[in-house]
């Protein structure tokens, strides 16, 4: 500050005019959404075979509706394939209460990690998993199937991660000799300059009736 | 003469008994003991430590007369046998035969160390019965629908050890029943477009802006009034 003087008034505008920056930047800095303290930490890496479970795996049949009461969750579901360049399919924005089970995987309810992936937001308006995050260990999520049985899967965890390091080996093709359901959404804060969230939300769950 | 005779008795006792006494009272281990030092027979075989902390027995040497404080020897753990680890995979699962054709059968015989279930949507029974047929063998059999599914799929699991899937599509002229693996993605997953975030920020934004603007504006006018006072 030396070489500048400021009169008093002006330091008092100056003052008030940092105070509303900061104010600002904070605020600004809080719209991302929650922290990643917020999600259930991460458990150790698990080994490659998770106990089994009581619940015996069902026969191959695709998903046709899933149903979260919990979270207020009611919605059909389509099927995901690959692109061509390695990554999944995603639900068209277009139709914010559409999931989609990812066809290269198991069916919910096979033995195997079956995912099943809905956006948090689309056009303006929360979209079918908006409210994954507030799913806790216990919650329940029924995944009606072609054959006409419901698999009824109990939530285990969630577990947010960057976008950058997502664990497509253990959510797609961990090795079970149970069934498990993985729901997956966007979370955490959002970067404009990609247009998109930096952390994916995953919640694993795995079968208990059917 | 009588007193000094009595003392001299009482002496000799009390030297007696002392030296009698003496020798049941063992020396203890020097503490700390000095390595390489003689160490008395009373202590062969015992332990002591060194000023650094590190263990010595006495120990007699073959040809030597007296022990010698020597570095006692690491005791080796004892390993303990580990278990050849079993990895479920599909050269643990035998097919009788690969051929989905509507009543065909297929027996499956599997190595598996704990309990085995089959469950498929092309046969006739689901889940299939498994009988154990030897140590960590099971064998089941399946007949197949007259109608067959599409895709027919049987997953073989080993509980606590995992599972194998085998499918085929009988639509696409395929009748071998095959490896089913899950293709693992790779890369970002963008399911959320921020429009719910960008619509909440937005109020907040505009009005951050705004009172930005309005203290600059208030800015300048303090110094326009500062200025004018001077002048």
């Amino acid at each position: 500050m030396a070489g500048f003087p400021v009169s008093a008034p002006g330091r008092r505008v100056l003052g008030a005019a940092t105070g509303v920056l900061l104010a600002g930047l904070v605020l600004g800095g809080c719209g991302g959404g929650g922290t990643k303290a917020s999600g259930t930490p991460e458990p150790k890496a698990s080994a490659a075979t998770t106990a089994a479970a009581n619940t015996a795996p069902l026969s191959e049949s695709r998903p046709t509706k899933i149903t979260i009461a919990k979270i207020g969750v009611s919605a059909p579901v389509g099927a995901l394939g690959l692109r061509p360049d390695g990554r999944i399919e995603e639900p068209p924005l277009s139709r914010p209460n559409l999931t989609g089970w990812y066809e290269e995987g198991v069916t919910p309810g096979e033995a195997g990690p079956s995912v099943v992936l809905g956006h948090v937001d689309a056009k303006g308006k929360p979209a079918v998993f908006a409210r994954l995050k507030e799913l806790k260990p216990g919650d329940k999520i029924q995944v009606a199937r072609k054959d006409g049985s419901t698999a009824t899967f109990a939530v285990e965890r969630s577990q947010r991660v960057d976008k950058n390091a997502f664990p497509h080996k253990k959510v797609f093709g961990e090795e079970l000799d149970h069934s498990a359901l993985r729901l997956v959404t966007c979370g955490g804060a959002f970067d404009p300059a990609s247009g998109h969230y930096k952390d994916n939300l995953i919640v694993y769950a795995k079968l208990v009736t059917a | 003469m009588r007193a000094t005779r009595l003392a001299a008795t009482g002496f000799a006792a009390g030297a007696m008994v002392l030296g009698m006494a003496a020798p049941a009272l063992a020396e203890p281990v020097p503490d700390p003991v000095t390595p390489g030092a003689f160490c008395k027979d009373e202590h062969l075989g015992k332990e002591g430590k060194a000023a650094n902390g590190k263990p010595y027995t006495c120990k007699k040497k073959p040809g030597e007369e007296q022990g010698r404080w020597v570095p006692l020897a690491p005791v080796k753990p004892t390993p303990t046998p580990t278990k050849p680890t079993f990895k479920f995979g599909y050269d643990k699962v035998q097919l009788s035969s690969r051929r989905v054709v509507p009543g065909g059968t297929t027996t499956f015989t599997v190595t598996c160390p704990s309990a085995v279930s089959i469950t498929s949507n092309g046969y006739t029974q689901n889940p299939l019965a498994v009988k154990k047929v030897g140590a960590n063998k099971w064998s089941a059999t399946g007949k197949f629908r007259s109608s067959l599914p599409d895709p027919t799929t049987a997953t073989v699991v080993c509980k606590g050890f995992g599972s194998v899937k085998f499918s085929t599509s009988p639509e696409k002229g395929d009748d071998n029943l095959g490896p089913k693996q899950p293709k693992i993605p790779t890369g970002r997953i963008d399911t959320g477009d921020g429009s719910t975030l960008a619509q909440d920020a937005s109020p907040m934004a505009a009005a951050g802006l705004g009172a930005l603007a309005l203290a600059g504006i208030g800015a300048v006018a303090l110094r326009r009034r500062t200025v004018r006072e001077r002048g």
